[in-house]
């Protein structure tokens, strides 16, 4: 199995509440992974006119809050002795963050977890999902207060390719800091046909059987790795599991493509996010 | 004629040795000017990386300010045992809706306290170096745990349960009593 150093991490914030302590989060884990910390603020280009709302300097007034959290980490990164490279932005902020993780060769970014409604996400925008989609490298998102740690890891499984590989990186993760990995498979069947005979049990059957080939992955590679097939809403299936048996880390794979009705709907990934309990990994 | 064109040929070769000459200077001049920015970059690093390196006594205190003990006690162990200081000044209640009047309390308490600090510090020569964090406090530790690998132990200041921070730190972790406070513990012991 293929590993996967990670040697720049990009931490992207801005300045409310949930990316208070994103920029901490993201030196801890450099420290462990000895990687190098670039922390990017992107300030939301504006075209409007807003001397009309009698605002003078509207550019700085967006500028300067962001400005102040970005000086703050560079503080706070060498007061503790540590680096980290600070890089400010303008314009649509997830075009601006993929455009600096290509740019710097960024292997991670760290992003942090709005807890929004599917309606606030349409609204408001869905920053976290375009960088998902387009972004080159795996996608790391925190919610507010939460701890990065690696000793329980929650991975979904499914079969497609997406997932498998979050499985992969999953498990390079737990051999690298000694965690034990949980295996989930959600099986998720339409309420029409899963009332048919047999349709419910094929579906387990199958689950297992994919279920089974990751954990000889596992075996392979010395890391204990926990099983489970459930039958309900993925999402709803992950987010419960995580709760039950106090997961530090969710890991999800990604698919590129997306369909119109995520949009609308929301992802998986989305759903998950607005919800979890702990770190959610998004591996690519 | 002939002469002539054999002086300015001979000119002009010397021109063009000069002019060369002059562009092989200036290239060493930027490649020592270049040699030094590097040997400067690198002495800079260096210098942070031993900075780093060198272990830290991590002091912890909830108030803006350190007690009079903990201060004390902490300069005088890190000068004993050549260490830096570190203080984490934890603000436990950040989203207090009193209109920001608490926060800058305890930036100015933290201010006044770090001065404080710095100038006993110097005439111990020890390093201090300090960080404002929020939050609670067994979280702070965890974190400043897991970023900095050169805690050698963690010394917490009054107010704050040592149980909280020991289930979450992975050095040592003591508290330093004053003499008052342990005479007042004897006292209602007996």
């Amino acid at each position: 199995m293929k590993k996967h150093p990670v040697k720049t991490i990009l931490a992207a914030f801005n300045n409310s509440r949930e990316n208070r302590s994103l920029f901490k989060e993201a030196l801890a884990l450099a420290s462990s992974m000895r990687a190098r910390v670039i922390a990017v603020s992107v300030t939301p280009g504006y075209e409007g006119n807003m001397n009309r709302f009698f605002l003078k300097d509207a550019e700085q007034q967006l500028t300067e809050p962001l400005q102040k959290t970005l000086r703050e980490a560079k503080e706070y990164a060498t007061s503790l002795g540590l680096q980290m490279s600070t890089i400010h932005r303008t314009g649509k902020p997830c075009d601006e963050i993929i455009a600096v993780a290509n740019e710097e060769g960024a292997d991670l970014i760290l992003l942090g977890c709005a807890k929004r409604l599917q309606v606030e996400r349409m609204l408001l925008g869905r920053t976290t999902a375009e960088v998902i989609m387009n972004g080159p490298c795996d996608v790391l998102l925190i919610p507010e207060d939460a701890e990065i740690r690696f000793d329980k890891i929650l991975v979904g499984i499914s079969g497609s390719k997406a997932s498998i590989h979050a499985g992969h990186r999953a498990l390079d993760l737990a051999s690298t800091y000694g965690g034990e990995v949980h295996a989930l498979y959600v099986t998720d069947i339409p309420t029409d046909r899963a009332l048919r005979y047999g349709v419910r049990s094929d579906a387990e059957k199958k689950g297992w059987n994919i279920v089974k080939e990751f954990v000889s992955l596992g075996d392979d590679l010395d890391v204990p790795v926990i099983t489970a097939v459930k039958g309900n809403m993925p999402e709803a299936c992950i987010i419960e599991y995580a709760k039950e048996k106090g997961i530090n880390l969710i890991v999800l794979g990604s698919k590129n493509d997306s369909l119109g009705f995520d949009m609308f709907f929301g992802s998986v990934i989305e759903h998950v996010t607005s919800r979890a309990p702990c770190p959610i990994l998004v591996a690519k | 004629m002939v002469r002539k064109l054999q002086r300015l040929m001979q000119n002009i070769q010397m021109i063009n040795n000069t002019r060369e000459r002059t562009m092989a200077e200036k290239a060493d001049e930027k490649s020592i000017e270049l040699a030094g920015y590097y040997a400067n970059r690198i002495e800079d690093g260096l210098a942070s990386q031993n900075y780093a390196k060198k272990h830290v006594i991590l002091l912890v205190t909830r108030n803006g300010h350190l007690t009079e003990a903990v201060m004390t006690y902490g300069l005088n162990v890190a000068e004993r045992l050549n260490l830096r200081l570190l203080v984490a000044y934890v603000n436990t209640m950040p989203l207090l809706c009193d209109g920001g009047v608490r926060n800058n309390r305890f930036a100015e308490a933290v201010q006044d306290s770090i001065v404080d600090l710095r100038t006993r510090a110097r005439a111990k020569g020890v390093l201090v170096d300090y960080v404002r964090e929020s939050g609670r406090v067994a979280k702070v530790v965890s974190r400043l745990c897991r970023t900095l690998q050169s805690i050698a132990f963690i010394i917490v200041d009054k107010d704050i349960k040592i149980e909280d921070v020991i289930v979450k730190a992975s050095v040592p972790v003591f508290n330093v009593y004053s003499n008052e406070i342990r005479r007042q513990g004897l006292k209602s012991s007996h």
